[in-house]
């Protein structure tokens, strides 16, 4: 430990810190303290000698009257330090600061213990006193010499990984990480202990909970439920294969299950995922944290209106997602309007039809063999938005954009994956519908030439569909796209007319926490 | 019962559904059972017997599940069944151009040649 100690009067005049007097000093002359004393010598005093005889008649008779001067002087005869410290006291200001930490303290009621013998290279002088924190950096930490440590080690490469990130396998929605523990050299792995873990659930805005904790030795595992307190039945989740406490073994948790099981599965109206802060420690050392992050979907107003049935004229709309009910996207708000020359009708009614695991079908009305034009608005539950240009003529469809029977191809991820496909990447079946026949689109026109189709994020061109001629009349293909960001960003598939239409299908995007 | 664009090796099913189509030599109807990467935790195990307890998914369905399950998805016969024409060809949109007058059979082959799978409850 090193520390300064600093000690002062305040100036009584101003308030400003100052020393009234000064202790001097002189450290040399083989290393004596030699004190020089400032001051004059005061006032002296006088050691009278009065001489006396007896006379004749018995009295006592002065017969000389002398006087010696004499000159005190009051110094300690101690090192200047135990001098300085023992009149610490007297100071209005007094402060310790620690040099290794930058934290300074009051000292109160100070106490010397000084035996009072002469002072050797090795004597030791107690100095005591009550701190009292000015500017305390972190709280009170007891280290304990033969303190054994703890460390997740996230990618298994044997070394520890301080404050970071469980790594994320896709395929098996599990993470993991590695243990190590070290005896109190730091090196020498340890085969005992005990073994403690703290489980947070961390929000979106950062409130941490606690959610479970963990109390075992080595060979203990991770999904006995007597070695844990948790509300969350959180050993449950454990894989069974990596569960085991143990110098350099693998700790394996299915996070989706757990959230699915107790709330914090993202729904499309919901954002519920949160982060789990596991803490690790050993013999009470001191915690080391890993996160396993949150997991990334895609949703978006993923959609495609058509006429269904040549035959019975429906038409409707299907909301696409990804295959599971969490990951579906379903209609809030509906606008379809509906053109036949200067005719303009707005549908806002729709029913659901049936769904999939991965689509909503609504139906909207019914069509007939006339020319049409319609021109759609959706808000999906989630809050994302699309909008849609297309055409019929004899009941089919003049329409470019997602198909209706296949789910959104996305793999969910962390942002920084380190295993599988980003969470920014996904990809789209589009179709695009045209009726060749029957004299085409006499209102709407055609496509203007082959390669006009294209698909656009944010207004920028992703790809041009050259095999999408003038002549073709179904035609479908995978598109991927890359999102910049995790904000919302917009995918439009559209292609231009020869009477000057633009037929297009497009729609919000945006990756979103989903465990 | 629905379809879904893509290939089985792209395709997982929901717990108790299976793609339809026809046996290796193309006489029987089939339900065939995908069987996911084993995700070794209790919760897992507890749902698998919850659809089985609760009727989701047969005992052939669960024990075969239970044996297959591994490193690898796993394509498994579950059983031959009977398809009605008119069940089939409601799932199966225009577009496709299905001839309807094809046998069941042969519509089927036909769907799954045009890059779909039907999925069907096991």
């Amino acid at each position: 430990m090193r520390a300064k100690i600093t000690a002062y009067n305040n100036n009584a005049a101003t308030g400003a810190g100052c020393s009234d007097f000064g202790l001097s000093c002189f450290w040399g002359n083989n290393y004596k303290n030699v004190f020089y004393v400032c001051g004059d010598l005061g006032r002296s005093t006088f050691e009278d000698i009065i001489e006396t005889e007896t006379d004749i008649t018995g009295q006592t008779e002065r017969i000389q009257n002398t006087s010696i001067e004499r000159f005190n002087i009051s110094v300690l005869a101690i090192s200047p330090l135990l001098q300085f410290l023992k009149t610490l006291d007297k100071h209005e200001v007094k402060t310790i600061t620690f040099l290794d930490t930058g934290e300074t303290y009051n000292i109160k009621n100070i106490d010397i213990e000084d035996t009072g013998a002469t002072l050797t290279p090795t004597n030791l002088v107690y100095i005591n006193f009550e701190d009292e924190p000015i500017s305390q950096i972190t709280p009170n930490f007891y280290e304990i010499d033969a303190q054994k440590s703890a460390f997740w080690d996230n990618n298994g490469d044997g070394t520890a990984d301080i404050n970071g990130d469980f790594e994320y396998n896709p395929t098996l929605e599990k993470f993991t990480s590695n243990q190590l523990y070290f005896e109190a050299d730091g090196v020498t792995p340890a085969t005992a202990g005990d073994v403690k873990i703290y489980v947070y659930a961390i929000s979106q805005d950062e409130t941490t909970n606690l959610i479970g904790f963990y109390s075992g030795g080595f060979g203990d595992l991770l999904t006995d439920s007597t070695k844990w307190q948790s509300t969350q039945n959180i050993w449950s989740y454990f894989d069974v294969g990596a569960a085991t406490i143990g110098h350099g073994l693998t700790v394996g948790f299915f996070k989706k299950a757990f959230a699915t099981a107790n709330g914090y599965l993202s729904e499309e109206t919901e954002n519920r995922a949160v982060k789990l802060r596991f803490d690790l420690s050993i013999n009470s050392s001191g915690h080391q944290s890993s996160i396993q992050n949150l997991v990334y979907t895609i949703g978006g107003a993923f959609h495609r209106p058509e006429v269904r049935s040549t035959v019975t004229g429906v038409y409707g709309l299907s909301t696409l997602g990804k295959a599971t009910p969490q990951e579906k996207n379903t209609l809030s708000t509906l606008q379809d309007i509906e053109t036949i020359g200067a005719v303009s009708t707005l549908i806002t009614a729709f029913t659901l039809d049936s769904t999939t695991p991965f689509s909503n079908v609504y139906t909207i009305g019914t069509t007939n063999n006339n020319e049409k034009n319609y021109a759609g608005a959706i808000v999906t539950a989630g809050g994302y938005t699309g909008e849609n240009f297309r055409a019929t003529q004899n009941r089919v469809n003049f329409c470019f954009g997602p198909d209706e029977l296949a789910a959104i191809t996305h793999q969910n991820n962390v942002l920084n994956f380190t295993a599988g496909t980003s969470p920014y990447e996904f990809s789209i079946l589009y179709t695009y519908e045209r009726q060749s026949a029957g004299g085409g689109y006499p209102v709407t026109g055609e496509l203007t030439a082959a390669g006009d189709a294209e698909s656009q994020l944010n207004g920028v061109t992703v790809a041009n569909y050259p095999l999408i001629l003038t002549t073709t009349s179904f035609l479908q293909g995978t598109q991927v796209f890359t999102l910049p960001n995790t904000d919302v960003n917009t995918i439009k598939f559209t292609l231009p007319t020869t009477k000057g239409f633009n037929i297009f299908t497009e729609f919000q995007v945006q990756i979103k926490p989903l465990f | 019962m629905y379809l879904q664009k893509g290939n089985k090796s792209d395709i997982l099913p929901p717990l108790g559904f299976g793609f339809l189509d026809l046996s290796h030599d193309g006489k029987k109807i089939i339900k065939f059972l995908k069987v996911d990467f084993k995700k070794d935790c209790k919760y897992y195990d507890d749902v698998k017997l919850k659809a089985l307890n609760t009727g989701l998914i047969k005992q052939s369905i669960y024990n075969a599940i239970k044996e297959k399950e591994g490193e690898k998805t796993a394509i498994i016969e579950a059983e031959a069944v009977k398809i009605e024409k008119d069940r089939l060809l409601k799932i199966i949109p225009e577009k496709l151009g299905i001839n309807k007058e094809l046998s069941v059979k042969e519509i089927i082959k036909a769907v799954i040649n045009a890059g779909y799978q039907i999925i069907i409850t096991l």
